[in-house]
């Protein structure tokens, strides 16, 4: 056990730190749902792209910095702690990206380099009105010629489809076949024919996710990933992916706490109800740092990771929603005024919705907790 | 950077929980309960001999000269198998305790006789005076206000009391201490030690909670109702999930605690009493599951289900309850946090991580 970065790390660190400092814009972007937003983002991705940074866990060829798992964390460490700004493509940064580098063809893998200067957006067309947690029952149609799929379905909850130039879908190309072994995973260029998003507005006003209608969409089918009829693995290391972003490091959620920390009001500060929930809170972030410091360590030694590595989705998405739930009974009713007057507190309710969602996205927490009885502690399946 | 053990650190702590698996475990500790005060260890040469009590004394005075980081696992051993011997005291308090703030002349005396288990060691750090083995130890630490003390039996009084868990023998000391008995006066010293014997305690309790968890998946793999096996209804799962769950995060909060403390790293006592509340928490969360997942046969004292549970009782207390730790951790951070000139940045990132 040794928790001191070797010399190489450390000066990968400084090297980020000081980049950083240089480069983090003053005053927080504009909202990435906005056109102006969008583009003050797509601008800094570029400009992380050019200094090499855009995703150093990627392999050299595919213009990352070939870093393994604990030196990306390292990265991910400063640039939360810097205050950076929200990353643009994470969907293509972090799930599509690496399954294609897992899965794809050498065409499809030459995707990759846009994914890092944002010239290209991913959005995700896994759920379906009638498949959510169970997606392998999902029904949108991908009928199979001799070199094109064409598809017809509905997606919904489609999540950065506005700015979105890329979907990866799952669709049912065998419909004869068993639940999991019809489908097959698909990259839809938004501009084909047939692909119209009709935007839901979410009940916390903040971004929007979609309806996605595919109506007769004719894609080639080179855009298959990982073979017909292969879908249901391909997605699963999605997935995986998905429940591990690099973005929720510890130092995030210290950045929460501190910011709840500072809407105790100075009368309570030495209550002892409130000493003991921050010392919890506290308590649960480090938890986490080193359940995750566990599985990077595994991850890096080429190990199979511990059963910790399936846990942290639960862990975080509650403890961050305690986290908020508290800061909400702090401000009292000042936390109902959406353009709250105090210092770090405006629309408090709208970040702890956000939170709340959490527990429903990448895989909801009963799946998770079902995955843990069964594939971790080995409990029988229930039906 | 590496959060795991060596191979070294790994293959002692599997060696010693293969012997436990053998000597130890249910039968040897329903031998100890019945006994209570008149029990004879028959476990503590065996623990003698696997080195175990002289990891942490220096190599001149026969030790293996380690740390609390090659324990961490060996210490989840014993809890897992129940060791009901005071191997906290004896082989991480007083070895580093003596080692560090006793006489040349105490360390002569005691230091060897550790390693080689001719000794036996307590440590009574609450105020109450409550000290398991009390009657039985050779020494003990004494902590008393922000002051340690070596404390022999001649300047000791001991009453033998029954806790929770009768395997822990403890009894109430009033001691002699003065110039004669005081190893340091220290508060940072005793901080330290405290620390020591909270994330000691929370290795054991993981391993208190990891047994329980194990218990009650196997009983509800085995045990049917309704035509069906118990571990096939979700809310029952769910509940098991929750139990893993929390003792993965006292497991990686007690590794850390043993690094830190071991390091002297500026965050040690936060480290320590974050494990300790994390473990309580664990070891609280299995036992309500164990017991009430194994229905009526868990409440019988046939069932060795309770050996566990009386024991993670007995130890949610000892070292600092989770009531204590939390309030004095979130005191740390609050300070730390709040003091005047601290950024005020909105919660802006909050939530927005998908
Ligand atoms: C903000 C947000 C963004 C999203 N973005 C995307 C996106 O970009 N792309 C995409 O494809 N999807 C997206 N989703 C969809 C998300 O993946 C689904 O909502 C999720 O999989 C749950 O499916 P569902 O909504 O159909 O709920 P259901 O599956 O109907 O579940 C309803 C409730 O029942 C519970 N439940 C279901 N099955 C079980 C079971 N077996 N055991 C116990 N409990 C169960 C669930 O946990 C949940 O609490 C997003 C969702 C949200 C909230």
């Amino acid at each position: 056990m040794d928790l001191r970065l070797s010399g190489e790390l450390l000066s990968f660190r400084d090297e980020v730190r000081t980049w950083l400092r240089d480069n983090v814009p003053e005053r927080p972007l504009a909202p990435v749902t906005t056109e102006r937003g969008f583009a003050e983002h797509r601008e800094w991705e570029r400009r992380l792209a050019a200094a090499g940074l855009a995703a150093v866990h990627w392999p050299v060829e595919h213009g990352g910095r070939g870093l393994d798992a604990l030196s990306a964390s390292v990265f991910y460490d400063e640039y939360v702690r810097a205050g950076a700004p929200d990353r643009l493509g994470r969907l293509g940064l972090g799930l599509v990206g690496p399954t294609l580098m897992e899965w794809g063809t050498p065409r499809q893998r030459e995707l990759l380099p846009a994914m890092l200067t944002c010239d290209d957006i991913w959005c995700q067309g896994f759920s379906e009105p009638d498949a959510g947690s169970d997606l392998a029952s999902l029904r949108t149609r991908g009928e199979v010629g001799t070199d094109s799929i064409r598809i017809n379905g509905q997606k919904v909850w489609t999540s950065h489809f506005r700015f979105a130039t890329w979907i990866f879908a799952l669709v049912r190309t065998d419909p004869e076949a068993p639940k999991h072994r019809g489908i097959s995973y698909v990259l839809i260029p938004c501009d084909t024919p047939g692909v119209e998003f009709r935007p839901i507005r979410q009940m916390n006003d903040d971004a929007e996710f979609a309806e996605l209608f595919l109506t007769d969409v004719e894609v080639p089918l080179e855009n298959v990933v990982g073979g017909l009829g292969n879908g249901w693995k391909v997605a699963m290391s999605t997935l995986t992916h998905e429940r591990s972003s690099n973005l929720n490091t510890a130092a995030h959620f210290h950045r929460v706490l501190r910011d709840a920390v500072a809407l105790i009001p100075e009368a309570r500060r030495n209550d002892s109800l409130v000493r003991y929930e921050v010392g919890r809170f506290h308590e649960e972030i480090e938890a986490y740092r080193f359940m995750t410091l566990r599985t990077l360590t595994e991850v890096s030694k080429g190990e199979k990771p511990g059963p910790q590595a399936s846990m942290g989705k639960v862990w975080w998405s509650e403890l961050q929603t305690r986290i908020l739930e508290f800061a909400l009974s702090m401000l009292a009713s000042e936390a109902e005024v959406r353009s709250g007057g105090l210092p770090g507190a405006t629309n408090l309710f709208k970040h702890y919705w956000m939170s709340r969602a959490s527990h429903i996205y990448a895989g909801s927490n009963e799946i998770q907790r079902n995955i843990i009885a069964e594939r971790v502690l080995g409990l029988p399946r229930s039906a | 950077m590496r959060f795991s053990f060596s191979d070294d650190q790994t293959e002692y702590a599997a060696f010693l929980a293969d012997l436990l698996g053998t000597v130890a475990g249910p039968g040897y500790l329903r031998a100890a309960w019945s006994a209570g005060h008149a029990y004879e260890s028959t476990l503590w040469p065996k623990l003698a001999e696997s080195g175990l009590f002289g990891v942490c004394v220096p190599e001149e005075e026969g030790g293996a000269g380690g740390t609390l980081v090659d324990l961490a696992l060996c210490l989840e051993a014993c809890g897992y198998h129940g060791v009901p011997e005071p191997v906290v005291e004896t082989a991480v308090l007083a070895p580093h305790v003596i080692g560090e703030f006793g006489s040349e002349a105490e360390r002569k005396k005691w230091l060897r006789a550790i390693a080689e288990g001719e000794a036996v060691a307590s440590a009574s750090f609450d105020p109450s005076g409550i000290t398991p083995d009390g009657t039985r130890a050779d020494v003990v630490v004494v902590k008393s206000g922000e002051e340690l003390h070596l404390v022999t039996p001649d300047r000791a009084s001991w009453q033998p009391l029954d806790g929770v868990d009768l395997s822990r023998r403890l009894a109430r000391g009033t001691f002699a201490a003065g110039e004669a008995t005081l190893l340091t006066a220290d508060p940072a010293a005793a901080a330290r030690a405290s620390g020591l014997g909270a994330a000691a305690t929370a290795c054991v309790l993981v391993g208190v909670a990891q047994r329980l968890a194990d218990m009650t998946r196997e009983y509800v793999i085995e045990r049917r109702q309704f035509g069906r096996a118990l571990g096939t209804f979700q809310i029952l799962k769910h509940r098991l999930a929750n139990v893993a769950i929390q003792t993965e995060a006292a497991r990686s909060l007690a590794w850390y605690a043993c690094y830190a403390v071991a390091h002297r790293a500026a965050d040690a006592p936060l480290a320590a009493a974050r494990a300790k509340a994390a473990a309580n928490r664990a070891s609280e969360l299995a036992g309500s599951a164990a017991l009430q997942l194994h229905g009526g046969i868990g409440f019988t004292w046939e069932h060795d289900l309770h050996l566990w549970l009386q024991r993670g009782k007995a130890l949610e207390g000892a070292f600092g309850s989770t009531l204590e730790h939390r309030t004095a951790v979130g005191g740390m951070v609050i300070e730390q946090l709040a003091s005047p000139g601290a950024p005020v940045h909105g919660i802006e990132h909050a939530g927005t991580t998908r």
